[in-house]
């Protein structure tokens, strides 16, 4: 059990610049995660923290100790790179086995205890029948998990775990999902957790580091994230389909501000309202809303809720297991996705009145497209 | 574009130390893909979806059947006479040729006009997001830009008579891929292309296809809309497959209480009604051994028992929020149930609920069978 603790850490190779002045700290036994698309800097601060990555500036703290020249195998921390690097002369068992039997810690395990631990990392990531062979004779998503086994196989002050399951087969990966959080739960180790998918995200961390191109965009629970995302990035990586997105202006009706969507008046939450007030009136903002808060009218919880209906044909419907995504286009050109129940009766070209409650409504300013309740 | 049919087809290969038996990698697989229908070939790796493709794709010899496209038997003719494009999960560029050249590649051996290739050529990688790497070389890209431009030049064949792609998309980013597979649907309407799409994965099967052939082992489960895979599955497999989270199973037997009938186990004693009953009868199950099967989003968490619902008692393992829904893990006896519920639920680990659903959202399985009780 350790925290840690990044300080204004920063990484260039070269003019690029990976990671940019991140700061966070993971608590003890916590599992935080760190979502963003390719490229947005999440493995190269695993890498730091893991000391294969030397840190540009910023420090690294674990258990309140400045970690940042101390060699990885000093920080006793356990990696899942996902490029796997196993051993290839070694079988299956023993490239698990291998953390166990370094020399620092060979007087701890007997051989039964060994076996026991291996076969039970094995076990849990389905991966018990493959024990006796090497690493060439594995698939990509085998030898993912082979790798994984290795890094779980320890109880180290911290896991670091670089899409540790991003290889794997969609029905694997989702069981895998729910176990890990289990398995970390039970360990209570520290962990770092790095994917591009928001569910996996959400499913498994305690808080989520939302980052895009080497910046913190966001930290927190995941619904102190999706109930008030910062900016128009995090409503797009944190829901699928993507949050909607509509260009408009604030304005007053009757003495109530909201805002102008071509000609919709959209109606909005009072917190917002008066982070808006009159001073904003005229100007340019953003509205944003998920798919999922939109709803047809006559769904019960429209009834009493304030909101405003907007009116749109039914273009196009995804089925998506027990939901369906449909894409409505409102005449005047405003087009956005929302999501129903499977059981809702949709047809194509069917108009729908759909109804967006004030409180599910976002506003996000136009230049640096954070929500105005963050400025 | 044009129909494709498959007719009783086998793949056989010769399995190389075993003692000379052969391996059935698909097992009598018979299926039409109607003009302009986006057809997905779903299952697990080694299930027998890719062997199928590549036969009609040609790259593989029919070891027995037939294969049609657009009326013509294309057993014995060479890929390249069977008027078709793909796109597979090994991309194939030419290295010495840009990424604009790749895609035109297809175009130019067709002799279209240079003003033809173009405005092809700004269509589709506009749609597929790679404007900006056309003056690259494939050694230049990421293995999600290579996919795309493979995908790019697939597309833009309009000679083809179907479209034949492997996992197109599965190397790409979770934000990627979500958006290309509401393009690539949108493309394949509006360009009326006929489509046969090979995933491991339900959801881009369930979110694209307007027909779903399922296989598992080289054989063919079941054929059907998305709908019809999720509402009535055929078998365990295919019940087990499709969806996220997955349908729960619970073990029973069918009991006759005078002139009711009863589903029943350790944990629970549910009515049925007399018709499923007496399907049930007739489907020869001498064991009487049943599986029920309930969808994740069809059960209810409460802290007491629901009338009129099919209830049992159960112990919560855990939460997974995700976003607008959470999956919570509960416990019946030895066995884990998963329940999809709206928001976050006001219950915490360990927790002792109820958990109910309705007759009518119950699957029944034949537990040797595997197959559904209709």
């Amino acid at each position: 059990m350790a925290e840690v603790e990044l300080r204004r850490v920063t990484k260039r190779y070269g003019e690029t610049i990976a990671v940019s002045d991140l700061s966070f700290i993971v608590q003890s036994g916590e599992l935080l995660v760190l979502l963003g698309p390719p490229g947005a800097g999440k493995s190269s601060t695993l890498k730091m923290v893991a000391g294969v990555e030397d840190v540009t500036s910023g420090e690294i703290l674990i258990d309140g100790e400045v970690v940042n020249y101390l060699d990885p195998a000093d920080r006793d921390v356990a990696m899942a790179f996902e490029t796997y690097a196993l051993y290839p002369h070694l079988s299956v068992f023993e490239n698990i086995a291998f953390p166990l039997r370094s020399p620092r810690r060979a007087r701890l395990f007997s051989e039964d205890e060994v076996r026991r631990r291996v076969l039970e990392v094995a076990r849990f990531l389905e991966i018990d029948m493959l024990l006796a062979r090497k690493p060439k004779e594995l698939s990509g998503g085998q030898r993912q998990r082979v790798s994984l086994a290795r890094c779980l196989i320890r109880e180290p002050k911290v896991f670091l775990l670089d899409e540790p399951i991003a290889h794997l087969d969609a029905k694997l990966r989702h069981k895998l999902r729910r176990e890990l959080k289990i398995w970390q739960k039970a360990k209570s180790v520290t962990t770092l957790y790095t994917t591009t998918d928001y569910l996996e995200a959400f499913s498994l961390g305690d808080r989520i580091a939302v980052l895009n191109r080497g910046m913190l965009q966001q930290i927190g629970t995941w619904n102190e994230i999706y109930d008030c995302p910062a900016n128009t990035f995090v409503g797009m990586v944190v829901s699928d389909p993507p949050m909607n997105y509509f260009d408009g202006q604030v304005h007053s009706r009757s003495g109530e501000i909201g805002m102008m969507v071509k000609d919709v008046f959209f109606l909005l939450s009072p917190s917002v309202r008066d982070k808006l007030q009159k001073a904003s009136l005229g100007k340019d903002f953003i509205l944003g809303v998920f798919p999922s808060k939109i709803l047809l009218q006559g769904e019960e919880e429209a009834k009493d809720s304030l909101g405003t209906v907007v009116e749109g044909v039914a273009e196009f419907v995804e089925l998506r297991g027990a939901r369906k995504i449909v894409f409505v286009q409102v005449p005047k050109g405003l087009s956005f996705t929302l999501q129903l129940p499977l059981e809702a009766s949709v047809r194509l070209g069917e108009t729908l009145k759909c109804f967006f409650p004030a409180d599910a409504l976002h506003v996000f300013d136009k230049e640096s497209r954070r929500n105005v309740l963050f400025l | 574009m044009a129909e494709v049919r498959v007719e009783h087809v086998w793949k056989f290969y010769r399995e190389e130390f075993g003692l000379g038996q052969r391996v059935e990698a698909v097992k009598d697989a018979s299926f039409v893909c109607h003009d302009r229908e986006f057809l997905c070939l779903l299952g697990p790796s080694g299930c027998g979806k890719t062997s199928t493709l590549r036969m009609i794709a040609g790259l593989e010899k029919i070891s027995k059947g037939d294969i049609y496209i657009g009326g013509r038997r294309v057993n014995d003719l060479p890929p390249k006479d069977r008027m078709i494009a793909m796109s597979f999960e090994s991309y194939a560029l030419y290295p010495p040729l840009t990424v604009y050249e790749n895609i035109a590649f297809p175009l130019r051996a067709r002799k279209y006009s240079e003003a033809k290739i173009r405005e092809k050529i700004k269509a589709v990688t506009e749609l597929l997001e790679i404007e900006e790497i056309l003056h690259m070389r494939p050694a230049k890209l990421s293995g999600g830009e290579q996919q795309r431009v493979s995908l790019a030049r697939a597309l833009v064949r309009e000679d083809a008579q179907v479209v034949l792609m492997d996992e197109p998309i599965s190397h790409l980013d979770a934000q990627l891929k979500a958006k290309l597979r509401i393009d690539l649907k949108r493309i394949q309407r509006e360009w009326g292309l006929t489509v046969i799409y090979v995933t491991h994965d339900q959801l881009e099967a369930l979110s694209m296809a307007d027909k779903v052939v399922v296989m598992n082992a080289g054989e063919i489960q079941q054929v059907g809309t998305p709908e019809d895979l999720y509402e009535r599955p055929a078998n365990l497999f295919v019940a087990g497959f499709i969806g996220e989270p997955p349908m729960n199973f619970l073990s029973c037997a069918l009991s006759q209480e005078g002139e009711r009938y009863y589903l029943v186990s350790p944990h629970f004693k549910w009515a049925i009604d007399f018709e499923t009953a007496k399907k049930m009868e007739v489907a020869e199950n001498r064991k009487n051994q049943w599986v029920v099967g309930i969808r994740p989003g069809d059960i209810v968490i409460g802290l007491y028992e629901k009338e009129r619902y099919c209830s049992f008692k159960s112990r919560v393992k855990a939460i997974e929020p995700l976003g607008e829904v959470s999956v919570v893990t509960v416990n019946v006896g030895d066995q884990t149930l998963l329940i999809e519920v709206l928001g976050l639920p006001s219950i915490r680990e360990g927790d002792s609920v109820w958990a109910s659903f309705e007759r009518r959202k119950m699957h029944i399985f034949h537990a040797e069978t595997g197959k559904a009780i209709r």
